[in-house]
C-alpha cells in the first residue's frame, strides 16, 4: 500500500512499573485526517512522544516507518527534517521573542544559522528571512493572529499561543502534522475555526494530520479514521460512525457496558 | 491558499509595540559620567607625578576594555545560548597560560601563539559543552565552576606552569621599543593625514555605493542609515589596519598618537552620525534609545582628548609624559573590545544568534522543528571561546605575565554582575555594565590615595577609617541584589518587541533576480547552499561527518528519559 505515510506497529514503552505503551500500532493514510482518541492517562502522549523521538521506544517494540525512512532510533532534532512535526500537551512556544521570530525559527538548513556563513554571507541570509518573513506573515494572516506580530509569544491568549504552535510548524513545510489536543482550552467557536483550519491545510496544501482529541463531536465531524487507546493498545480503529457503535470503545471510556449506543 | 495574500495589507493590520524604558537608560549613562568624572578628578589629584597619573589611567581603560570583551563572550554563554557558565575566568587561564608557556619556551611568535591560545580555549570550550546535554541549567553551573577551579589548582600546583608565582612575561613590543620612541609624534603628521583621508575616502566611495543600491527601494533617510550601519564596520577593519601600520612604524618616522585619535573620533562620529539619522528617521522605533546609546562610546575618545590636551598645556614635558606604551595596550585592548562587540552583534541579528534565543527560551520545543541542542550550543561556545582564546594574550600583557591568582572566580563573579546590571543579552548593555561596574572599583581604589581632606578624614562615627574600595564593593553586591529583583533586564534591557529589522528587509523577498544579476551574491548563495538557488531543502536526514560524530558523542551522553 503505497498511500501509507506513517506506520507505528507494536510499539512499547514503560516507566518504571507504568506500562504507558503496550503494543499500540497506528497507521495514517495519506488524505486522510486521524484521530487517536482515548480515555486521560491511555498513552496517546506518550505515543507522540515516542514516534517523535523524544522517548526511546523499549526494545521489543516493532518499526515506525515514516515515508519509508525508519526513524524508530533517530534523534528527535532530525524527525522534522523528514517533514513530521508536532506539537505538545501543553503548548510550547518561545516565550521571549516575538511571534514572527518564533515563526522565522522554524525554516530548515538556514544559511544564517552556520556558524561560517552567519558571518559571511549577511546579504544571503537577509534574503533568505526576508522570503521566510513573508511566509511567517501569510501564515499567520491564516491563523488569524497577524495583528499580534509584535507581541511576545508569552503575551498571547491561550488559543493564539496553540495557534501559534501551529503556526510555527506549517513554517517546516511538513508533510504530516501530529497535533496533541490542539483546540484544549480554547472556545468553541475558535476551536471550530482552528478546525475549519486544519481541514483546509489538508485539503488545500496536502498537509496530513493526526490529531490526539477529546471532543468528541469535533473528533467524529471532521475525522476520517479513527483509532481508540486505551491502556496503551489500541482497541478499536475505523471510521466514526463504525467506531460510535463499537461496543469496546463505550467500555474503555465509562468503564461498564450500557444497555444502548 | 496562504500565498496569495497580500502582505500590505497584512502589515496594516499590525499593532505595534514600543521599548520602553529610555529613562532608565538614561540614569544609567548619567551614573556612568559622573563616575567618569570622579575617577579622572580622583587620579589627577592623587599623587604629583603626572607620568603615573597618567598611566592609570590608560591602565585603567584597558583593564575596562579587556573585561568588556570577556563580558561580552560570557554575555553571548548565558545571554543567547542560556547555559550558565560560571567558570569563564577558567577559559581565560587556558588560554593565557597557553599564551605564555609557548611563548616562553618557544621563543615569541605572537600571532602563532594567539592563534594556539584561540585553538586551546575552543577545545575546553567543547569539552564544557559536552555536559549540558544531561545536566539541568544549575547542575551546569557546578560542573564549570569545578572546571574552572580544576584548571587553576592544576596551574598553581603544577611546577612546569610556573605554580603559585606564575610565569613573567613582558610584552616584546615594549621590549623592542623604548618608552619614547613610542610615541614620535604628539599630533598628526602628513603621511599619517594622508593615510586618513585615504581610508576615509574609500569608505565614502564603498557608503556610496551601497546608498545608491538601497535608494531604489528605501526612502533616501532610511537608505542613509542602512548605508550608516554597514559604513562603521567598513569603517573598523581600515581603522584597525590603521593602527597596526601605526603601531608597526609604517606609516612615518615613528608611531603618531594622533593618527589614533584621529581614527577613533571618526569611527565614533560615523556611530554618533548613525545614532542620529535613526532618531530622525523612525517614526515608530524608540529612538531615545539610539541617540543615548549612539553618544555614550564618545565618551571615550573625548575624555582622551580632554586628557591629552590638559596636559599638552600644563606645565612639565608633555611629550615624556605622553610617550608611554599603555597608550597602545589601551587602543589593542579597545580594538578588539570592538572586533568582540561586532562578534556578538552578529550573532545578535543573524538566524543562528536568533536559534539560540529559541533553544534558550524552551529546548524541547526548538529540538520539535529540528533545531539540534548539541550543534547549536556548540556553535555559541565556539564563538564565546573564540572571543576568549583572542583577548586572553592582551590580558597576559596587561597583568605583565600570568599568576594563579589573576584567575580566581571572583572575576567571574564581577563578569556576572557587569552582564547582569547592564542587561543580557543586549551587548550594548553589556559594554556598558562592563565600563561603570570596572570604573566604580577603580575609582575607589584611586579614592583611598586622593589628596582631599574631606574624604582623607572621613570616617564612621565609631572612628574607623571609610575605606572606599570595601564600599565599591559593598555598593556593586547591593546593586546586583537591587536589579535581581527589581529589574532583573538590568539598564538596557534585551531588545523584543521589534520587527523593524525583519520588516523593512521585506522588499528583498520580491527581488529574485538579484542574485542572478549580481556575480557576487551568486558565488556566496552557491558556496553557501542557499535555498534560494537550490530551492527548498530535500526531505532528509541531514548527515555529514560532524552532525554522525555529534551524534555518537551523543549517545554515549544523553540519558533514557528526556521528558516534554
Ligand atoms: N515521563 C513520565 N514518567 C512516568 N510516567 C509517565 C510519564 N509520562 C507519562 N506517564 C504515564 O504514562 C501514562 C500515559 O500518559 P499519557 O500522557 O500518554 O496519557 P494521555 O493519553 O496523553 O492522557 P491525556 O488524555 O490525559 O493527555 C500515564 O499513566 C502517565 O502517568
Ligand atoms: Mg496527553
Amino acid at each position: 500500500m503505497s498511500d501509507i505515510i506513517f506506520e507505528a506497529e507494536n510499539i512499547h514503552k514503560y516507566f518504571g512499573g507504568v506500562k504507558a505503551l503496550q503494543g499500540a500500532t497506528v497507521l495514517v493514510e495519506k488524505g486522510k485526517l486521524t484521530s487517536l482518541i482515548g480515555p486521560n492517562g491511555s498513552g496517546k502522549s506518550t505515543f507522540f512522544n515516542v514516534i517523535t523521538g523524544f522517548l526511546k521506544a523499549e526494545e521489543n517494540s516493532g518499526k515506525i516507518i515514516f515515508k519509508k525512512h525508519n526513524i524508530k532510533n533517530l534523534p528527535p532534532e532530525y524527525i522534522p527534517w523528514l517533514g513530521m512535526v508536532r506539537t505538545f500537551q501543553h503548548t510550547r512556544n518561545f516565550p521571549q521573542m516575538t511571534v514572527l521570530e518564533n515563526m522565522l525559527v522554524s525554516p530548515k538548513k538556514q544559511v544564517g544559522e552556520s556558524l561560517i556563513w552567519s558571518f559571511l554571507a549577511k546579504p544571503i541570509w537577509q534574503r533568505e528571512d526576508a522570503v521566510n518573513v513573508k511566509k511567517a506573515l501569510q501564515i499567520l494572516d491564516f491563523l488569524e493572529i497577524a495583528h499580534v506580530m509584535d507581541h511576545l509569544a508569552s503575551e498571547l491568549s491561550g488559543g493564539q499561543q496553540k495557534l501559534l504552535a501551529i503556526g510555527r510548524l506549517l513554517m517546516t513545510a511538513p508533510s504530516l502534522l501530529l497535533l496533541d489536543e490542539p483546540v484544549a482550552g480554547v472556545n468553541p467557536t475558535l476551536a471550530n475555526k482552528i478546525f475549519d483550519q486544519i481541514i483546509n491545510l489538508k485539503e488545500k496544501q496536502g498537509i496530513d494530520v493526526l490529531l490526539i482529541e477529546h471532543n468528541m463531536d469535533v473528533v467524529m465531524s471532521f475525522s476520517d479514521h479513527i483509532f481508540v487507546m486505551a491502556e496503551g493498545r489500541v482497541i478499536a480503529e475505523g471510521d466514526p460512525s463504525s467506531i460510535q457503535k463499537d461496543k469496546k470503545v463505550l467500555d474503555a471510556y465509562l468503564g461498564e457496558s450500557p444497555d444502548e449506543a | 491558499m496562504y500565498e496569495d495574500t497580500d502582505i500590505q495589507k497584512i502589515l496594516e493590520k499590525r499593532i505595534v509595540k514600543k521599548d520602553q524604558g529610555y529613562l532608565r537608560m538614561l540614569l544609567g549613562l548619567i551614573i556612568l559620567i559622573a563616575l567618569l568624572i570622579i575617577f579622572l578628578w580622583a587620579t589627577f589629584s592623587s599623587g604629583t607625578d603626572r607620568n603615573k597619573q597618567f598611566n592609570f589611567v590608560l591602565s585603567s581603560f584597558t583593564l575596562i576594555f579587556i573585561y568588556a570583551a570577556f563580558a561580552l563572550s560570557l554575555n553571548l554563554e548565558v545571554g543567547y545560548v542560556g547555559l550558565p557558565n560560571f567558570g569563564k575566568i577558567g577559559f581565560v587561564a587556558i588560554g593565557a597560560y597557553t599564551f605564555v608557556i609557548l611563548e616562553t619556551t618557544q621563543g615569541s611568535n605572537l600571532f602563532v601563539h594567539v592563534f594556539w591560545s584561540v585553538i586551546a580555549t575552543l577545545i575546553f570550550g567543547v569539552l564544557m559543552t559536552l555536559p549540558s546535554l544531561r545536566l539541568k541549567e544549575d547542575y551546569f553551573a557546578i560542573v564549570t565552576i569545578v572546571a574552572g577551579e580544576i584548571v587553576r589548582t592544576i596551574v598553581q600546583n603544577e611546577d612546569k606552569f610556573g605554580g603559585t608565582s606564575g610565569i613573567n612575561y613582558v610584552n616584546p613590543i615594549f621590549k623592542k621599543y623604548s618608552a619614547d620612541s613610542l610615541v614620535k609624534h604628539i599630533f598628526i603628521n602628513f603621511t599619517s593625514f594622508l593615510f586618513l583621508l585615504v581610508i576615509v575616502a574609500i569608505t565614502v566611495v564603498i557608503a556610496i555605493f551601497q546608498y545608491r543600491g538601497y535608494l531604489k527601494v528605501n526612502s533616501s533617510k532610511r537608505s542613509m542609515v542602512r548605508t550608516l550601519e554597514n559604513a562603521d564596520k567598513v569603517f573598523l577593519f581600515f581603522m584597525l589596519i590603521g593602527f597596526i601600520m601605526n603601531f608597526a612604524g609604517i606609516m612615518d618616522d615613528g608611531p603618531s598618537l594622533g593618527l589614533d585619535l584621529m581614527l577613533l573620533l571618526t569611527y565614533f562620529s560615523i556611530k554618533i552620525a548613525k545614532a542620529t539619522l535613526n532618531m530622525i528617521v523612525s517614526d515608530n522605533k524608540p529612538t531615545t534609545n539610539n541617540v543615548l546609546v549612539g553618544i555614550s562610546p564618545l565618551i571615550i575618545p573625548i575624555i582622551s582628548i580632554v586628557v591629552f590636551f590638559l596636559l599638552r598645556f600644563s606645565k612639565g614635558d608633555t611629550v615624556s609624559i605622553i610617550s608611554t606604551p599603555k597608550w597602545y595596550t589601551a587602543i589593542l585592548s579597545m580594538s578588539i573590545m570592538l572586533i568582540a562587540y561586532e562578534v556578538m552583534n552578529i550573532m545578535d541579528i543573524s538566524p543562528l544568534g536568533r536559534t539560540l534565543k529559541a533553544i534558550r527560551d524552551d529546548d524541547t520545543s526548538a529540538v520539535s522543528v529540528g533545531k539540534g541542542l548539541l550543534i547549536n550550543r556548540l556553535k555559541g561556545f565556539v564563538v564565546a571561546s573564540f572571543v576568549i582564546g583572542f583577548v586572553a594574550p592582551f590580558f597576559v600583557f596587561f597583568n605583565a605575565g600570568v599568576t594563579p591568582e589573576t584567575y580566581l572566580p571572583l572575576l567571574t563573579f564581577i563578569l556576572y554582575i557587569m552582564i547582569i546590571i547592564g542587561g543580557t543579552a543586549n551587548n550594548r548593555g553589556v559594554v556598558f555594565g562592563a565600563v561603570t561596574i570596572e570604573l566604580l572599583i577603580l575609582t575607589a581604589q584611586r579614592l583611598q590615595s586622593v589628596n582631599n581632606a574631606f574624604i582623607q578624614n572621613l570616617s564612621y562615627p565609631w572612628g574607623q577609617k571609610v575605606d572606599p574600595v570595601n564600599w565599591a564593593y559593598i555598593i556593586t553586591g547591593v546593586l546586583l541584589i537591587v536589579f535581581l529583583i527589581f529589574a532583573p533586564e538590568g539598564f538596557f534591557p534585551e531588545r523584543k518587541y521589534n520587527n523593524d529589522r525583519y520588516l523593512d528587509d521585506l522588499y528583498l523577498a520580491d527581488r529574485d533576480d538579484d542574485i542572478d544579476k549580481s556575480k557576487f551574491l551568486s558565488m556566496l548563495a552557491k558556496a553557501s547552499k542557499s535555498s534560494l538557488i537550490y530551492g527548498e531543502p530535500k526531505e532528509e536526514i541531514p548527515s555529514n561527518f560532524f552532525s554522525n560524530l555529534l551524534d555518537q558523542v551523543k549517545n554515549k551522553f544523553k540519558g533514557g528519559s528526556e521528558n516534554e
